[in-house]
């Protein structure tokens, strides 16, 4: 006898993924999946926007990571709530594990709660975690062929951000040839172009997150 | 290579559905759709099934992959091609001005059971 199904097998990561996003709606924050290759600059991204968002708008920080608590520290170090998931080897972080850290972070009324995904461009991009944006960070060492190696992970998500501009004199970055290749795989995406380090073009990357956060309450209210 | 938690993930939910329709014996096979964008690479998925499935149990469930393309819409030829992996031009005029849709599919389609 055969039974139909036609169900995602990611259906109960994708039913967490909900319930979180409902935990946060109830909370009135904001959730951002931050993802990136380990050392593009999301920890970076991260210190950046607390000190561009200080005293202004909330936030708090869920890590991810294979192990240590070192990004963990960085963040608290900047007064902003952070807990730190350590995955035990997994290459992704799943709903269940950001529900249960849920259950320890200080969710931000009207502010940001940033997920930091684990470093990797492959497997992060099949799970859901309750966000409402997801925020990959290329950074210029790289290479400029990252977004055509990786499209399921480019095409997959709301915004691109190209990271540490302030190296584009001491290595090849075509950033033309990056924006041909998001433009065909990612055609809908925003794309930001900073130096987390250098403050260059943080500011509009800061009034996109803020017009989406607004825009977010005012729907929810 | 999350292809390990992905099998788990069916299993899980092969074993969910079912339960729910009365059936606590094993599945004769497991029909899923893997999209050729989804991320999910086909071998890998089908070596994860064969020993982390048997090891729970499952040594006995028949796992058919049907792997579907996706499309590539031209707006310069407007000729609707399959693809089979991410490209960056069009396959029938080579134009650069597409629009990739489909093949993220990734889903459990139906159980076989006994009767």
């Amino acid at each position: 006898m055969e039974l139909i199904i036609a169900k995602k097998v990611l259906a109960a990561n994708d039913e967490i993924a909900a319930a979180n996003q409902a935990l946060l709606k109830k909370h009135r924050a904001f959730g951002i999946n931050l993802l990136g290759s380990p050392g593009a600059g999301k920890t970076s991204l991260v210190e950046a926007l607390a000190q561009k968002l200080k005293g202004e708008i909330p936030l708090s920080v869920i890590e991810g990571d294979l192990a240590t608590t070192r990004d963990a520290e960085r963040v608290e170090k900047l007064g902003i709530p952070v807990v730190q998931i350590n995955t035990g080897g997994a290459c992704h972080l799943d709903a269940g594990m950001v529900s249960q850290a849920l259950e320890k972070t200080a969710l931000p009324r009207d502010g940001f709660l940033i997920i930091e995904n684990v470093g990797n461009l492959v497997c992060p991009s099949s799970y859901r975690l309750g966000e409402h944006l997801r925020v990959v960070i290329l950074s210029v060492p790289e290479g400029d062929d990252k977004v055509a190696k990786y499209p399921t992970m480019f095409g997959r998500v709301d915004v691109i951000v190209i990271n540490k501009i302030d190296l584009s004199p001491y290595v090849p970055f075509d950033r033309e040839r990056v924006q041909g290749d998001i433009k065909k795989i990612a055609p809908d995406t925003k794309l930001f172009t900073l130096s987390a380090k250098t403050d260059e073009g943080m500011e509009s990357l800061v009034s996109f997150l803020k017009a989406q956060l607004k825009e977010y309450l005012a729907h929810i209210a | 290579m999350h292809e390990l938690s992905l099998v788990k993930d069916l299993l899980e939910l092969a074993r969910q559905e079912m339960d729910r329709a009365g059936h606590n014996g094993t599945a004769e096979s497991l029909t899923v759709i893997i999209g050729k964008l989804s991320g999910v690479n086909a071998d890998s998925f089908r070596f994860a099934f064969e020993t982390y499935g048997s090891e729970m149990g499952w040594t006995k469930t028949r796992l058919i992959l049907i792997e579907h393309p996706a499309r590539c819409l031209c707006q310069n030829c407007h000729e609707e091609s399959a693809v089979e992996e991410w490209t960056l031009s069009c396959p029938s005029c080579g134009s650069e001005n597409i629009r990739i849709e489909g093949g993220r599919e990734f889903r459990l389609e139906s159980i076989t059971i006994p009767d």
